[in-house]
């Protein structure tokens, strides 16, 4: 507000010149009861500033406090009468409805823990985006307070550089510890200051059909950052054309590029899954394919170890 | 409304100043003034000196400001008050119904998803009709949905989309069992892309409730109401959560994020048909209106709604004046320099100095809110209260602007800053 006073009035005055002004005391013809005071200033502005301030402040308290005085019993039941009745038209119903359902809990129980867990991976070749993914973080490791996170190998696939974007849309840089093209697993390492929650992996065997499962990550671009979806697993061990190392857990929350390398997750907030293909013809919808977290977690030992 | 406020305050209080006979001596003469017999006007060498009563210009600026402000400030005591005593309200009555509840003269009956699928299917997912557009020649040209969301005795009103009655020279109502009613467009907001339409009929027909869309939450159950591919799938109902508030992007595929609506995004199935159709949550209150989908053989479960705070702002100000005060356009074309720094060196612009972010201004539309105000080659670093980062963050902070709000703009034109005041932001140009 002082902002647009001052640029505004600084206009009108500009090029009239400093000038001092000293005030007069003279009988009090106003109906203030302030006293006058001597004020000297060079500044044409800042007399202005002044007074527009002390008034201000003055109207304001004084409509205030009158506004205060006159309000009585009547006033504050004009404006709460309807408000009372719809409110005690509960108290006639013999009966009340609820919603309470321990799905509902738990999808807003997994959303906070994907929204500072599951991040964009961003891969660069020669200074140029190439290709945009998701992530979960998975480990920290404090002696060297860096953070671990799984992803696809073809999402870092080809890429000399590699940034973790946050929501805000900062990001740092990350390194790639190791991939493996068959599993299609990749993890990469990052620092940063922010508020990052370790997501449990959990354990896919004893998934059953059914279940419910919630895909967090990034489709399309990540305008759409931190996208939560849900569904259901539609079938396990499934074997994709072209790779027969790995048994798919098939499910029907929506995924889309981008999603690859994020998880799903099940109601417990343990990842179950890493996302990695659906189907995508015109004819189909609702396969989405992840890969078990068990064969996720045994590849990616055996990339943090080196091997 | 506080920026509105202020601006009459300022405008006040200089013409205050003026009327006061609040002149200034031009340098080396002197002048007296007439309006006030206590100010007087002296020279000293070159710097003129002014002898002023203080008290007197305070009494009279408040004598203005407080005729201007007191409606105002009742305004606010009232907002002030009624916060402090709802609480106190609600407090009492939760108190109340609980006391109710151990006495046993209340049961409160939890309910799950089910529960509430079923209690929307009877109430307010009826609420969800069918709109027939028909061009000239009385040929059904466009189907959609729309919601009935306010009844004045036997006169409804329907929000749709307004791509839903685009080109349309009449327009009919469609009910479920095929009944169709004549219906009148009332006014339409093309940039969100809503209209509002009514129709009179002694029916009883189901009317929704705005649900208060800011209180939506990601992971959110909610249900989507149309009727996609045409009212042979009439009241579809589908299930999704919400996956992802505020969405900013780009629409009309000008590579700019689309700064008009911050979208929900949810994954509930909607198709061509469900556009203008109700987005609920599970208190069967409308939090949405569906408009668009992402749709492309390799893209599924990306259903965008336009948030039902906006739409309840927009269809009021249609009822009102027939059109939408809520959004500006600026009418600008620009790139981002800040995620676009090759493209400045591919076309061998060179930057001022220091400068690496802003909108470099490619474009201005003729007869929009920058006409006549910015040129091409301006670097815009501030719009209003907004300084300029990147792209989607200027969508998402500019959204608090309103038609109407007066702004000022801060811009480098050939290497110097110039700040452009009293702009006032206009509607979109038809």
């Amino acid at each position: 507000m002082k902002k647009i006073v001052f640029i505004f009035l600084s206009i009108i005055v500009a090029g009239l010149g400093s000038i001092k002004i000293i005030s007069q005391t003279t009988e009090n013809t106003s109906t203030l009861t302030t006293t006058t005071t001597t004020i000297e200033t060079t500044n044409y502005s800042d007399l202005v500033a002044e007074i527009y301030e002390e008034v201000y402040a003055q109207v304001y308290a004084e409509i205030y406090s009158e506004i205060m005085a006159e309000i009585d019993q009547e006033f504050y039941d004009t404006i709460y009468a309807d408000y009372e009745n719809k409110i005690l038209e509960l108290l006639n119903n013999e009966e009340i409805g609820v919603f309470y359902d321990t799905l509902q809990t738990k999808i807003y129980d997994v959303v906070a823990l994907a929204d500072s867990s599951v991040f964009g991976v961003l891969t660069q070749a020669e200074g140029i985006g190439i290709a945009g993914g998701s992530g979960v973080v998975y480990k920290y490791d404090e002696s060297s307070e860096t953070y671990y996170l799984v992803t696809n190998q073809h999402v870092i696939e080809g890429g000399d550089a590699f940034e973790i974007i946050f929501s805000d849309e900062s990001t740092v840089s990350a390194n790639l510890i190791g991939s493996d093209e068959d599993t299609d697993i990749a993890v990469l390492t990052f620092k940063s200051e922010k508020t990052i929650v370790v997501t449990e992996l959990g354990d896919s065997s004893s998934l059953e059909r059914g279940q419910f499962i919630i895909a967090a990550g990034n489709p399309e671009s990540f305008d759409f950052y931190g996208s939560i979806t849900l569904g259901v697993i539609s079938g396990l061990k499934r074997t994709l054309s072209g790779n027969s190392t790995v048994k798919y857990i098939q499910h029907d929350a929506a995924i889309n590029p981008g999603n690859s390398g994020g998880p799903i997750y099940n109601l417990e907030g343990q990842v179950v899954g890493i996302n990695v293909a659906k189907y995508a013809t015109s004819t189909i919808e609702g396969m989405g394919f992840s890969i078990p977290v068990n064969t996720a977690k045994t590849v990616i030992s055996e990339i943090e170890n080196g091997d | 409304m506080k920026k509105y406020l202020i601006f009459i305050l300022i405008a006040l209080f200089t013409l205050t100043m003026t009327g006061c006979g609040f002149y200034f001596a031009p340098v080396g003469s002197s002048t007296e003034t007439t309006t006030s017999s206590n100010l007087t006007t002296g020279t000293q060498n070159s710097v003129s000196q002014t002898t002023i009563n203080k008290d007197l210009i305070v009494s009279e600026i408040y004598a203005q400001i407080y005729e201007s402000m007191y409606d105002d400030v009742l305004n606010a005591v009232i907002a002030d008050i009624s916060e402090e005593r709802f609480e106190t309200l609600y407090a009492d009555t939760i108190t109340l119904i609980l006391q109710e509840i151990d006495a046993g003269n209340i049961t409160v009956n939890p309910e799950t998803i089910i529960e509430r699928l079923l209690m929307l299917e009877a109430t307010t997912a009826n609420a969800v009709v069918g709109i027939a557009n028909y061009n000239e020649s009385g040929t059904v040209q466009a189907v959609g949905s729309g919601v009935i969301y306010k009844k004045e005795l036997n006169k409804y009103y329907v929000v749709t989309n307004d791509h839903v009655i685009e080109d349309g020279d009449t327009f009919k109502i469609v009910l479920e069992d095929g009944t169709e009613i004549e219906a009148t467009v009332r006014g339409k907001d093309s940039l969100v892309d809503l209209a509002v339409l009514y129709f009179f009929s002694d029916l009883d027909l189901e009317v929704v409730e705005f649900g208060n869309s800011d209180e939506l939450n990601k992971g959110e159950i909610i249900v989507a109401v149309g009727h996609p591919s045409g009212f042979d799938y009439y009241g579809s109902l589908t299930m999704g959560v919400v996956s992802g508030l505020d969405r900013y992007f780009d629409i009309d595929g000008d590579n700019v994020k689309d700064m008009f609506v911050g979208y929900i995004q949810h994954d509930a199935a909607i198709n061509s048909g469900n556009s203008g159709g109700a987005l609920f949550n599970l208190e069967g209150e409308l939090i949405g209106i569906n408009v668009i989908k992402l749709s492309a053989i390799e893209i599924e479960g990306m259903g965008f709604a336009i948030p039902s705070n906006l739409t309840k702002a927009i269809v009021e100000d249609i009822e009102l004046y027939g059109v939408s005060k809520q959004k500006p356009i600026l009418g600008i074309e620009f790139i981002d320099i800040k995620n676009n720094p090759l493209y400045f060196v591919q076309q061998g612009i060179t930057l001022p100095e220091g400068v690496d972010k802003g909108f470099y201004i490619t474009g201005v539309k003729p007869n929009n809110t920058m006409d006549g105000y910015i040129q091409l080659g301006d670097i815009i670093i501030e719009i209003g209260d907004v300084i300029i980062d990147s792209s989607r963050q200027f969508v998402e902070e500019f959204s608090i602007y309103r038609v109407g709000d007066v702004i000022s703009v801060t811009l480098i034109r050939e290497g110097q800053t110039i700040i452009i005041e009293n702009i006032e932001l206009k509607a979109s140009v038809d």
